[in-house]
C-alpha cells in the first residue's frame, strides 16, 4: 500500500470518527442526554465540544507521529502499520470521546434538575406492528439472489479452477485460495448474516424514549434505514454473485465496479437520510434519563429492555444491548464466521 | 392513544399499569373494537421492560375479553362483547370495590367523596374520548 493511500484512508475513518458527536439526536450530546433540544448552543457545551474537537484531532496527528518512526526504522511493515493505527485510532478516539462524555455529565449534574427529564416515566403510542414496522415480506426480495449464488456456485463447483480469488483491489482479485465448499460458498454465508442483521435492526427502538415525540417520527426513519440495508444488501448479494460466476466464467469488470460504487454512493445517501429524518427533527415533551444505562455515553447494557439491537445514541446505525447474551451471540457468531471464512480462504 | 407508564412505580407492578392503561383507553373511546395493539415485543422494547411483563399485561387482558390475540395477525382490541363483559365485570369486581370502601371507611371518609371520586373519573374519561 502506498503512503497517499495510506493516509487518504486514516484520515476519512478519522473524520468519520471525529464527526460521531454530530450524528446523534440534537438533545444529546455525548451521549448525554438533555431535555433542552438548544442544548448545542449552550455555552458550556459549546466549550466541551471544542476541547473535544481539539484533543481528537491532536490524536489522529499524534498516532501518525508516533507510528511514523517505527515504518522508517522498518520495524513493521506496511499492513501491520495501518491495522495498529486503525486500532490505535479507535482506541483513542473512543477514550477522547469518554473524557467529553464525563464532563458533560458533570455539567448536567451541576445544574438543577430539568422537570422535563426523568428516569422513571414512559410514555408510548399504542399502535399496530404494521404501521411501525417495515413489512417482513419486503426482506423476501434478498431471497432469489441468495438462492441464485448458492445454486451457481453447487452446480458451478466442478468447473471451477484450482485456485480461487477471495481477495478483490482496484485492479482485480489479489489474493487467492485453494477451492474448497468453504471458499466457494462463504458469500452466501455472507448474505446470510445480512439478512439476520436486517431483522434486528427491522424493530431496534430510538436511542431516546420518553415519549413518541422524544424521537419525531422515529418509525418512518426506522423503516428507512431497514430499506437502505436491503437496498444495500441486495447490491453486496449482485457483486457476490458476479464473484462467483466470475470463478467459472470471465466477467467484465465493470460488473464488479459498478456495484462497488453504488454501495459508495450509499453512504452519502444514509448520511443524508440521517440528518433529514433524525437529526433535523425537534424533540418535545418529557424525555427519560437514561444515561445510566450508554456506559461511557456510547455502549448500551440495558437488563429490562428486550431489544438486542438499539438505534446507536452517537453515530448511524444501531449498536447491541450488552445486557443481551442473545445480542452477544449474534456478535460473536458473526465474528467467528467471519474468522473461520478468512483462515479458510487463506 | 397513549399509555404512560410509570418504571419506578413502588405500589403499581408495570403489567398492571399496561392494563389499566388500556383499559382506559378502551373506556375513553380512544380505543375502539379491532384496533391493532403492538406485539409484546415492540411494546416491550418500546418502553423497556421484559417481555414477560407486557405478556402478563395481554394475558390479564384476554382473560377479561378486552383483547384478543390471534397468533399470526397479531392483537386486537374486543370492545364488542359488552353485556357478557358487563355481567363478568359486576360479578368479578365486588371484592376490589369493597376493599375500597374499606379502605375509605378505615379512614373515617364520608360516601359522597367516593362517589363524587367516581363522577369525576367518569367525567375524565368520557370526555376523553369526544
Amino acid at each position: 500500500m502506498n503512503l497517499i493511500t495510506f493516509l487518504g484512508i486514516y484520515f476519512f475513518i478519522s473524520a468519520l470518527f471525529i464527526a460521531q458527536p454530530w450524528f446523534s439526536r440534537r438533545n444529546v450530546v455525548f451521549g448525554v442526554v438533555f431535555a433542552d433540544d438548544q442544548i448545542w448552543k449552550n455555552d458550556n457545551v459549546r466549550k466541551i465540544i471544542r476541547a473535544y474537537l481539539i484533543s481528537a484531532v491532536f490524536a489522529v496527528f499524534a498516532i501518525l507521529i508516533i507510528l511514523a518512526p517505527l515504518v522508517a526504522a522498518g520495524w513493521t511493515n506496511d499492513m501491520l502499520a495501518f491495522n495498529l493505527s486503525l486500532a490505535l485510532l479507535i482506541l483513542v478516539e473512543t477514550l477522547v470521546f469518554y473524557a467529553a462524555t464525563r464532563k458533560t455529565r458533570a455539567y448536567k449534574q451541576m445544574n438543577k434538575p430539568d422537570p422535563e427529564l426523568s428516569s422513571r416515566n414512559v410514555i408510548v403510542a399504542v399502535k399496530g406492528d404494521k404501521e411501525t414496522l417495515f413489512p417482513l415480506s419486503w426482506l423476501l426480495i434478498l431471497l432469489p439472489l441468495m438462492i441464485a449464488t448458492f445454486i451457481v456456485a453447487i452446480l458451478g463447483y466442478p468447473y471451477m479452477p484450482s485456485s480461487i480469488p477471495t481477495h478483490f483491489g482496484l485492479t482485480g482479485p489479489d489474493h487467492w485460495a485453494p477451492k474448497s465448499w468453504m471458499t466457494v460458498l462463504s458469500p452466501v454465508f455472507f448474505e446470510l448474516m445480512l439478512a439476520v442483521l436486517v431483522l434486528f435492526i427491522r424493530r431496534a427502538p430510538a436511542s431516546v424514549k420518553g415519549n413518541p415525540k422524544a424521537a419525531p417520527d422515529y418509525a418512518r426513519f426506522r423503516k428507512l434505514m431497514t430499506l437502505l440495508m436491503i437496498v444495500t444488501g441486495l447490491i453486496t448479494e449482485l457483486i457476490f454473485l458476479v464473484i462467483v460466476i466470475s470463478f467459472i466464467h470471465p466477467v467484465s469488470q465493470i460488473w464488479l465496479i459498478a456495484p462497488t460504487i453504488a454501495v459508495i454512493i450509499l453512504l452519502p445517501v444514509m448520511m443524508l437520510i440521517y440528518f433529514r429524518f433524525a437529526r433535523s427533527k425537534t424533540p418535545s415533551g418529557p424525555i427519560l434519563d437514561d444515561d445510566a444505562k450508554w456506559l461511557w455515553g456510547q455502549f448500551y447494557f440495558n437488563r429490562s429492555d428486550p431489544s438486542l439491537f438499539v438505534e446507536k445514541r452517537v453515530g448511524i446505525g444501531y449498536t447491541i444491548n450488552m445486557a443481551r447474551p442473545g445480542a452477544w451471540m449474534v456478535v460473536i457468531g458473526i465474528i467467528t464466521v467471519a474468522i473461520l471464512l478468512s483462515v479458510w480462504s487463506r | 392513544m397513549q399509555l404512560s407508564i410509570d418504571l419506578g412505580s413502588s405500589d403499581q407492578p408495570i403489567y398492571q399499569q399496561i392494563r389499566d392503561e388500556i383499559v382506559s383507553g378502551i373506556a375513553s373511546g380512544q380505543l375502539r373494537d379491532g384496533d391493532p395493539l403492538p406485539s409484546v415485543r415492540t411494546l416491550g422494547a418500546e418502553i423497556g421492560v421484559n417481555l414477560h411483563t407486557v405478556n402478563k399485561a395481554y394475558k390479564l387482558l384476554q382473560r377479561d375479553g378486552f383483547i384478543e390475540i390471534q397468533r399470526s395477525r397479531g392483537t386486537f382490541v374486543r370492545a364488542g362483547d359488552t353485556a357478557k363483559n358487563a355481567a363478568g365485570f359486576i360479578e368479578s369486581s365486588g371484592r376490589r370495590i369493597q376493599a375500597l370502601v374499606s379502605d375509605a371507611l378505615s379512614l373515617k371518609i364520608d360516601r359522597t367523596v367516593l362517589h363524587h371520586m367516581i363522577d369525576h373519573y367518569y367525567d375524565e374519561l368520557e370526555g376523553k374520548g369526544s
